[in-house]
């Protein structure tokens, strides 16, 4: 059978020197002509939602996914890691109110602002985050609320901020939901008791324990051991401040 | 004797199908689906070493928005140069010199295009299924085929009026991004609507686009990423595109048929 192409001989020798040449033309350009621009891109505000609507074409949550990766992505350039102070954290949390405006049911923006972009070094900039997190766990409450219990341990440990930890875990709690863990249901307790609102903590696990809503056995103890020991601790309270 | 000529007529229809799969066949289109799963499957992988977290729903819904234009493009791009190369070499003039009607003619290169993508979207939800459960991809390969059914159709249409790649290919560009977009479109001027003033000139422009949404399938409710990812398809939902799907592929379907009659060939 006859081959469709004609030998490699067949090309005449100056088409194979032209072919050679521009080749290396091409690699000499790019090595020593193409240079990466060495300036960072500071991020800027996203576009309004609605025309990212339409440049989704219809397909919204494909285009939120590709944006959560952009922005993950962005504070890597030219090869150079950026700090998280160096980002300008309006435009980002603008940034992910727009992911999660476009596919509401992602939960990637709230893992992008709990685990990376709350690891700033800048009590203003993670505060905002920590702001953001909780607007939005507003929204969709049963759906978010892990991040928001996220945000109060980070604001308790990391801020040593116990009146937000308390708003955190108290709007968890107001929110709770069958498959929320217990520990997460309780966490405004603990908050309380570090806080030294003995009388609040106490009545709180009063109320847990009186809700019936607690079915293991040893947890039942561990609670009323606690809440003894709270009496306790406020009755001592009590007979010091009296002495005084 | 009615029966008989509707036995013939139908045996046309198949062959000259049978004839557009063949085209198909020998202009390597297999090839080109082959190349797309690859493709396919090496984004899904590059996105699943990248995303930190929800990684099976980013590979899903990135591979089922590039396996949805891709199917898009290849359907239409392969219509418009099968019928440009059909017009250009005069062959449908050796197919129409035949006792053949051009109805005939155009059921049949029509439903030969129609297999052709039923076939492709097939093949292309085995990828898809291997990432996403099997109920969503199902709804998803209906609700695809439904939408390169209406890419076919308008793509016969516009190369029936413009019998030239380049512009014909243009126009059916231009109807898909619109189709798409027609919801957003129509929402952000009511909203701007809603915010402003009532002038003429915005009421005019409001007007103007909700007549266009009036006569564009809204292709948005179509082959949402969303079902794979969040499993939220219904059956609802696909009884409507099937729906949307019958009327505008008859609507398109009478066009080319009626600027074909037009053509004095």
């Amino acid at each position: 059978m006859k081959s469709k192409e004609r030998p490699l001989s067949s090309v005449p020798k100056f088409i194979w020197s032209l072919l050679a040449i521009a080749l290396c033309m091409q690699l000499f350009w790019h090595q020593y002509f193409i240079k990466p621009s060495q300036q960072i891109q500071p991020l800027s505000m996203p576009p309004s939602e609605n025309v990212l609507r339409i440049f989704s074409f219809g397909d919204t949550t494909t285009s939120a996914k590709l944006l959560a990766l952009w922005l993950q992505n962005f504070d890597v350039q030219q090869g150079y890691f950026l700090s998280y102070k160096q980002i300008n954290y309006h435009a980002l949390i603008a940034w992910l109110k727009l992911i999660l405006a476009l596919d509401p049911l992602t939960e990637y923006p709230l893992f992008s602002a709990s685990y990376l972009y709350s690891s700033v070094q800048d009590e203003d900039k993670l505060r905002r985050m920590l702001d953001f997190i909780y607007n939005q766990t507003l929204v969709d409450p049963t759906r978010r609320w892990r991040w928001l219990a996220h945000a109060a341990i980070v604001a308790k440990h990391r801020l040593h901020d116990l009146p937000l930890a308390l708003q955190y875990a108290e709007t968890v709690a107001k929110h709770a939901s069958k498959d929320m863990p217990d520990w997460v249901q309780q966490m405004h307790i603990f908050i309380l008791e570090d806080m030294g609102e003995l009388e609040r903590a106490r009545l709180e696990i009063g109320g847990l324990l009186a809700s019936g809503t607690l079915t293991d056995p040893n947890e039942i103890l561990f609670f009323q051991q606690r809440l003894h020991a709270l009496e306790q601790k406020s009755n001592a309270t009590d007979s010091i401040q009296r002495h005084e | 004797m009615y029966g008989v000529q509707r036995q013939r007529v139908i045996k046309q229809i198949v062959t000259l199908s049978r004839y557009s799969l063949l085209e198909a066949w020998y202009t390597h289109v297999a090839w080109l689906v082959v190349g797309i799963l690859a493709v396919g499957y090496a984004l899904a992988m590059f996105v699943g070493q990248i995303a930190l977290t929800e990684t099976n729903a980013t590979q899903v819904s990135v591979l089922a928005a590039f396996l949805r234009l891709a199917a898009v493009y290849l359907s239409c791009l392969f219509v418009i140069s099968s019928m440009v190369r059909e017009q250009q070499q005069q062959l449908w003039f050796l197919w129409l010199s035949l006792p053949l009607s051009r109805s005939v003619y155009c059921a049949g290169r029509w439903l030969g295009y129609a297999l052709l993508t039923l076939l492709i979207s097939g093949i292309l939800a085995v990828l898809l299924s291997c990432y996403a459960p099997i109920v969503p991809v199902l709804m998803w390969t209906v609700s695809l085929s439904c939408e390169l059914l209406i890419m076919i159709s308008i793509s016969l249409l516009c190369v029936f009026t413009l019998p030239q790649t380049l512009p014909a290919f243009s126009l059916v560009a231009g109807f898909y991004l619109l189709a798409r977009s027609i919801n957003a479109i129509q929402l952000m001027a009511d909203g701007v609507l809603l915010q402003t003033e009532q002038s003429l000139f915005h009421q005019t422009i409001s007007f103007l686009i909700s007549g266009l949404a009036f006569l564009l399938p809204d292709l948005s409710q179509f082959t949402l990423t969303s079902w794979l990812v969040y499993d939220t398809a219904s059956l609802a939902q696909i009884l409507i595109i099937l729906g949307q799907t019958v009327i505008y592929v008859s609507l398109l379907f009478a066009a080319s048929l009626f600027d074909l009659s037009r053509k004095n060939l």
